[in-house]
């Protein structure tokens, strides 16, 4: 360090020191309540939680539900096709100049 | 006091067969393990976030988090110490994104080096107010990784497993850090 600049080795000084500073005045208080918290957790809890278990059920209903309605589709009849009846190609014209009642007046 | 680098070293130790107990319900070795980890994991938060009460308080929103996730440590990805440490720094992290704390000067420290004379003691002190002053304007993942690096003896690798980052940008989170900081300290960066 020349002349109040920091140079690499001052640096390397200063972060070591910074690495290593004693302990804060406060630091002992700290750790004593962060260990009565640890003392609160441990007595609190009964039990740290456990990995939750895959649940195979809803995957298992969900399938036997969908099996179910694909079954259904194949099994049950389809309504047999109505054939149309054949087409009488004066039919519809017959249909729009057939006289009404109103017409029958005049 | 325990000695600053063993505890975070991720030796096989005997806090990983205290959480391992832990995780089969036993509530008297959390309330051991936590003993043994309270002091250096202090050190480490306060390194991380620059306050020790903003520290304090990511210790023990941490240690709730390693109850509450006992479960998920698994002996065969590693020992207590890198599991605890991840959990510990991101809390740090997220503490400081939340608060942007600053760090008051006097939170430097003493020197402690007793051997230098006076003048070389002041001058020891000054860069310490300085370094101090440019840790606090530091970006937060720069200063967790002088921390981890400088403060904990970590390789590289080992900093990115904290981080959650590659050893790779770690190498880039420390070499910025220190250009920063010694811009800073130069009195080039505002």
């Amino acid at each position: 360090m020349t002349g109040g600049n920091v140079d690499d080795a001052a640096l390397d000084a200063a972060l070591a020191r910074w690495a290593t500073a004693p302990s804060a005045a406060g630091e002992s208080a700290a750790v004593a309540r962060i260990v009565a918290h640890g003392d609160d957790l441990a007595s609190a809890m009964s039990a740290p939680a456990q990995p939750a278990r895959r649940r195979w059920w809803p995957v298992m209903a969900g399938g036997l539900v969908a099996a179910s309605v694909a079954l259904g589709l194949l099994l049950v009849p389809r309504p047999a096709a109505v054939p149309e009846p054949a087409a009488d190609p004066q039919a519809s014209f017959w249909l729009l100049f057939t006289p009404m009642d109103e017409e029958m007046l005049f | 006091m325990r000695p600053l680098l063993s505890p975070l070293t991720g030796t096989a130790d005997a806090e990983t067969r205290l959480f391992m107990r832990v995780q089969a319900g036993d509530g008297a070795a959390f309330a051991l393990l936590v003993r043994a980890i309270a002091a250096p994991s202090l050190a480490l938060a306060t390194r991380v976030v620059g306050d020790a009460g903003l520290a304090e308080e990511a210790v023990q929103e941490a240690l709730t988090r390693l109850w509450r996730e006992a479960a998920r440590f698994d002996t065969a990805r590693g020992g207590f110490w890198p599991w605890w440490r991840r959990i510990l720094v991101n809390v740090a992290l997220d503490g400081r994104r939340r608060l942007r704390a600053v760090v008051p000067l006097e939170a430097a420290g003493d020197p402690a080096d007793p051997a230098p004379g006076p003048a070389e003691l002041a001058e020891a002190a000054e860069l310490d107010r300085r370094l101090a002053a440019a840790m606090a304007r530091l970006p937060a993942r720069q200063r967790a990784a002088l921390a981890l690096f400088h403060g904990e003896g970590l390789s590289m690798a080992e900093v990115g497993d904290a981080l959650g980052t590659s050893a790779k940008a770690v190498e880039g989170l420390l070499d910025r850090g220190r250009r920063a900081l010694k811009a800073m300290m130069n009195g080039e960066a505002e």
